[in-house]
């Protein structure tokens, strides 16, 4: 039998880590399921979810990563997935949706549009922002996962108007858009007829 | 997630760039209405036309919200009007044109595309009665447009038809004198119509197709126009391959933007999805011409040498993206050179730079042909029977669709500017060069023979 963790490491940059951590991984018995690293401002960050044997305590799992990278300076946090109360909304239809938010910086927008869209219980799946430390661009890009049922339009406009209050071009778009742009597959691959959702 | 660079400029295409889907068009079949009784004819014709079109708009603009891209115009094809009306006169004809006005008013949609004929290879008498209402139907309804295909390349060029068009693009004009002339600018005459064009004036809904079709006419001369502004900032001395690639790259997005959005409306509506049509159409708006295209690409002054082969460029790189984009590409698709409909060609004529010659020249390897063009009043009817014959010939004898748009404008002279406001722009009247040169010619009846099939060189 085994036991699932979700690991996080955070690290400045540098050659070498993830060959410590698949390294002190492999010393553990530990088997990856997924993994994933992003590399932002100099600094690294990987989120991985792997099987361990089951009598191994996760302190020692911990404290053997830690050592295993300790030239690279790696903090390690653990997850027991059992003990977390994750949210399941996985039967529930969703869309995936995008908004994007661009314009001359103003303190405060992710917190006021995230704030509405906790409210509408919407979930981002995805998220990126940056602020051009000369000119002051910002922009910000949210991939948005919207139950069915919830009304676009409406939603459309409130999150476009939170923008606009704050001088910012806010757009919401529905995601096949990006795909249809970029993808070279067939719009009808991309695009399925039988299952559009209330707009 | 996507790239995000892939977002960005695909935001950046709809926010500064001017893209849109032009047209939403829904091509109607309306053979099942004919009667021999004008008024169940009208009914028929409304009905079809009401219940076929009723959640259009509706639709365009909740598919519209949803991607976050505008539907400029909301249009319907129907049946060509000579095969409906075979059993009604003039004032039976005016009748159905009122119908089809009223119905496109009632379902939110500004032009109505089908008051038309093919006569390519001959003339029924529906069909001249038709081609004889124009004038008054016309200048008598708003919404409705109107085509004849007189020439294909297996049929030849019907003259007959065209020498009575001569006169009766005069006798339209003049029978809309107080605006100018406009009501000319709602008929296209055609050698090779496509049957699945969405684009008007000149869209009418050809035989081979379902009952009740979607197409889309997606545009874009400003997204063109910015990506090879940003090509050339960074290499100002590509060479014309490198321009190539760019249309066709962004083409090709372009085309998957209509795509898309003409899909889920079909879907939404319960209907066949028919074709998406890639022409570059311009609008009298900065940044949204073909003309300064043009001038990027190195074309300063447009009718210059080099401008015919530039244009062919471009042209030529519009469908080769949008074919990779879609296999459902069909309509015109090209580059449209819309003299009043485009500040910068328009700028060309009045500068002197484009002469009509030189435009007639330029269409061979373009879509549609002289399109939106001014000529003098005072134009004699086979002079324009002439232009109209050039133009199909350049069609007929290349396998491809020509077509005029021509407005001898009522009362203004050569040089004279004429402007129809709006969308439909306006421009300086081009001079026709010997303009009265060709009258035996133009006045002599018949057909011009199809041309060869092989030995093409």
């Amino acid at each position: 039998m085994s036991k699932r963790y979700v690991i996080s490491l955070m690290a400045a940059n540098r050659v070498g880590i993830m060959a410590a951590v698949t390294q002190a991984l492999d010393d553990l018995g530990g088997d990856l399921l997924e993994v994933s690293q992003t590399v932002m401002q100099d600094y690294f960050t990987i989120i991985l979810a792997a099987d361990f044997p089951e009598n191994l305590e996760s302190d020692v799992i911990v404290d053997h990563i830690s050592d295993s990278c300790k030239q690279y300076g790696v903090q390690v946090n653990l997850k027991n997935p059992e003990e977390e109360s994750v949210q399941d909304d996985s039967s529930a239809q969703t869309d995936h949706y995008f908004l994007t938010v661009t314009g001359h910086d103003q303190k405060g927008i992710i917190r006021k549009i995230s704030a509405k869209l906790s409210q509408e219980r919407i979930d981002i799946t995805d998220l990126y922002a940056l602020r051009n430390e000369q000119d002051k661009a910002f922009h910000l890009i949210m991939e948005l996962s919207i139950p069915f049922n919830v009304e676009k339009i409406k939603l459309k406009n409130e999150l476009e108007k939170i923008g606009k209050l704050s001088g910012l071009n806010a757009t919401f778009q529905h995601g096949n858009i990006f795909e249809a742009t970029h993808d070279p597959r067939p719009v009808r691959i991309l695009f399925d007829e039988e299952a559009l959702d209330n707009v | 997630m996507p790239r995000i660079e892939d977002i960005l400029s695909t935001l950046r295409m709809v926010r500064q760039e001017n893209l849109d889907v032009r047209c939403i068009t829904m091509g109607i079949n309306l053979a099942g209405c004919s009667d021999s009784d004008i008024d169940k004819t009208c009914e028929k014709i409304h009905s079809t036309i009401i219940t076929s079109a009723e959640h259009l708009s509706k639709t365009c603009e909740m598919v519209s919200d949803r991607y976050g891209i505008p539907v400029v115009n909301r249009r319907i094809s129907v049946t060509p009007i000579s095969r409906i009306a075979d059993q009604h006169d003039t004032e039976g004809l005016l009748k159905i044109a009122k119908t089809m006005d009223r119905a496109a008013e009632e379902v939110g949609v500004d032009l109505i595309g089908g008051y038309s004929a093919l006569v390519h290879g001959g003339m029924t008498e529906s069909s001249k009665r038709l081609i004889d209402s124009l004038p008054l139907i016309l200048s008598s309804t708003n919404r409705v447009c109107s085509s004849v295909n007189v020439a294909t390349s297996r049929a030849g060029i019907n003259m007959d038809a065209v020498k009575i068009l001569g006169h009766k693009i005069k006798e339209i004009a003049e029978a809309s004198r107080a605006t100018h002339g406009f009501a000319a600018a709602k008929l296209v005459v055609f050698a090779n119509a496509p049957e699945d064009n969405p684009f008007m004036a000149g869209a009418f809904m050809g035989e081979g197709s379902a009952d009740r079709v979607i197409h889309v006419g997606v545009s874009g001369p400003g997204v063109v126009k910015q990506a090879l502004e940003r090509l050339l900032e960074n290499r100002p001395d590509c060479s014309l391959d490198e321009i190539a690639e760019e249309i066709k790259s962004t083409a090709f997005r372009i085309t998957r933007v209509g795509e898309l959005m003409g899909r889920e409306i079909a879907a939404r509506l319960g209907v066949s999805f028919g074709i998406i049509d890639l022409s570059l159409a311009p609008t009298p708006k900065m940044g949204d011409s073909i003309g300064e295209i043009l001038n990027l690409i190195g074309v300063s002054k447009i009718g210059a040498p080099g401008s015919t082969a530039a244009l062919a460029l471009l042209n030529d790189a519009v469908k080769k993206g949008g074919l990779f984009a879609s296999s459902s590409v069909g309509g015109l698709s090209g580059a449209f050179v819309p003299v009043m409909e485009d500040a910068i060609l328009a700028d060309a004529v009045k500068e002197g730079h484009l002469t009509l010659d030189k435009l007639e020249a330029m269409t061979s390897v373009c879509s549609v042909g002289l399109d939106m063009v001014p000529i003098p009043g005072d134009t004699h009817p086979a002079t324009i029977t002439g232009l109209i014959a050039d133009e199909m010939a350049i069609g007929v004898f290349n396998n491809k669709t020509t077509a005029t748009r021509i407005i001898p404008v009522p009362g203004k002279k050569a040089g004279e500017l004429v402007s129809f406001g709006g969308l439909f722009g306006e421009s300086v009247i081009l001079p026709v060069h010997s303009a009265e040169g060709s009258l035996p010619f133009s006045n002599r009846a018949g057909r011009i023979p199809a041309p060869l099939q092989s030995l093409r060189n």
